[in-house]
């Protein structure tokens, strides 16, 4: 355990070592570089994750099917914009009875925009700040019901065939609510390191495969309610998710399986399981 | 379970129908320049330059590679394509140039 605790501070400081940037290298989360002037990128996939009540507590248990579109434009060779609706499926089990939900989640819209692009014979290294509002827009039951503000940062890098992609992310739930004396939900800490590897495949440039290790940490503050933390809300999970990218042309296929290693829920709840992910994106 | 798989079968179906041609690349149409591009890191970098380069006039087809760190352009008989043109082409694409090596 002491060692998987040291281990994303150890690549942390290779990845900054390495000084090189990544134009993509995260599968789960969207980092890497900002795309060129006029570019357009469609990205879906299809992820599914659960979550099971603690051994020898209850039978509850939630399966969840999870496919976000993702829109991305180079508005600039600067400026990134882009747009993500998820189509959300749940399911819930408690005491032997079963409740479904589904419908679209919130939209989120984002901006990207390149502080520091560096490119060499030996490395390239770029850095981009995020900004993103999540609005209330979903169907009923699914919707979070409040405004969110997210702010990022990518940095990314690229040396040889290896490339890393480091995300921090923070995200201020419940900027605005509906209706406005709801409890203010816990703001979310990101943090995901995506390490990956370039293997031209058939002798081909335009074809490559690319082994990729993500490692995530995230918390979630507990919910408040005049200022009173609510009980059995807020957690923090530490997660590792290695894939496989293809790449072929404008077409990437890419999956990835991600397991939580530790995970510390607040009170009683549920805690997460394995997710997968399979996912296409598309570049114009 | 049902509708991942559903789901699953129609991303393996967009994928198959999805294939990236290769550029177009007579090669009895005008004279070939190449430049060394630095940032490129895999095949996916390889569409955006191109259409880039694409749209300076008098170039007939582009191909980039980003294992080799090139852009060759093919250009028309008679046009005239400045290393002006293409660097800014590939500053666009966020990539930097690098020497002209033809």
């Amino acid at each position: 355990m002491k060692l998987l605790a040291v281990l994303p501070v150890v690549l942390f400081v290779l990845m900054l070592g390495f000084a090189a940037e990544s134009s993509a290298v995260g599968i789960s989360i969207d980092a890497g570089l900002t795309p060129p002037q006029g570019r357009w990128i469609l990205r879906t996939q299809v992820r599914s994750m659960s979550r099971t009540a603690p051994e020898g507590t209850t039978d509850a248990a939630m399966d969840r099917i999870m496919v976000p579109l993702v829109v991305v434009h180079g508005l600039r060779p600067q400026l990134t914009l882009g747009l993500r609706q998820i189509i959300d499926s749940r399911s819930m089990t408690m005491m032997g009875q079963e409740n479904k939900e589904s419908g679209f989640g919130d939209l989120y819209v984002f901006a990207k925009y390149k502080i520091l692009r560096i490119n060499t014979r030996n490395y390239t290294l770029g850095i981009a700040p995020l900004l993103g509002v999540e609005a209330p827009t979903g169907s009923s039951g699914i919707s979070n019901e409040f405004w969110s503000l997210n702010t990022g940062l990518f940095i990314s890098g690229r040396a040889g065939k290896w490339g890393a992609d480091l995300s921090l992310g923070y995200r201020f739930s419940g900027v605005a609510k509906v209706p406005a004396d709801s409890p203010d939900p816990g703001n979310e800490t990101g943090l995901n390191l995506a390490l990956a590897r370039q293997i031209p495949v058939g002798g081909s440039s335009r074809t490559a495969l690319a082994p990729v290790l993500e490692i995530s940490w995230a918390s979630t503050a507990a919910d408040k309610d005049g200022g009173i933390e609510t009980p059995n809300s807020g957690e923090s999970v530490f997660t590792l998710a290695p894939g496989l990218k293809y790449t072929r042309g404008d077409l990437i296929i890419e999956g990835l399986v991600r397991f939580p290693v530790s995970q510390d829920q607040k009170g009683m709840q549920m805690e997460i399981g394995n997710m997968y992910l399979l996912g296409v994106r598309h570049m114009f | 379970m049902k509708s991942t798989l559903i789901a699953i079968a129609c991303l393996a179906l967009l994928a198959g129908c999805s294939s990236s041609p290769e550029p177009s690349s007579d090669p009895q149409v005008g004279t070939v320049v190449e430049f060394e591009v630095f940032g490129m890191d895999c095949p996916g970098c390889h569409g955006g330059l191109e259409n880039l380069a694409l749209e300076i006039p008098g170039v007939h087809s582009a191909k980039a590679s980003w294992v080799d760190k090139k852009l060759a352009l093919r250009v028309e008989e008679g046009a005239e394509v400045t290393d002006d043109q293409v660097h800014d082409a590939i500053n666009r694409a966020n990539f930097t140039a690098g020497e002209r090596l033809k």
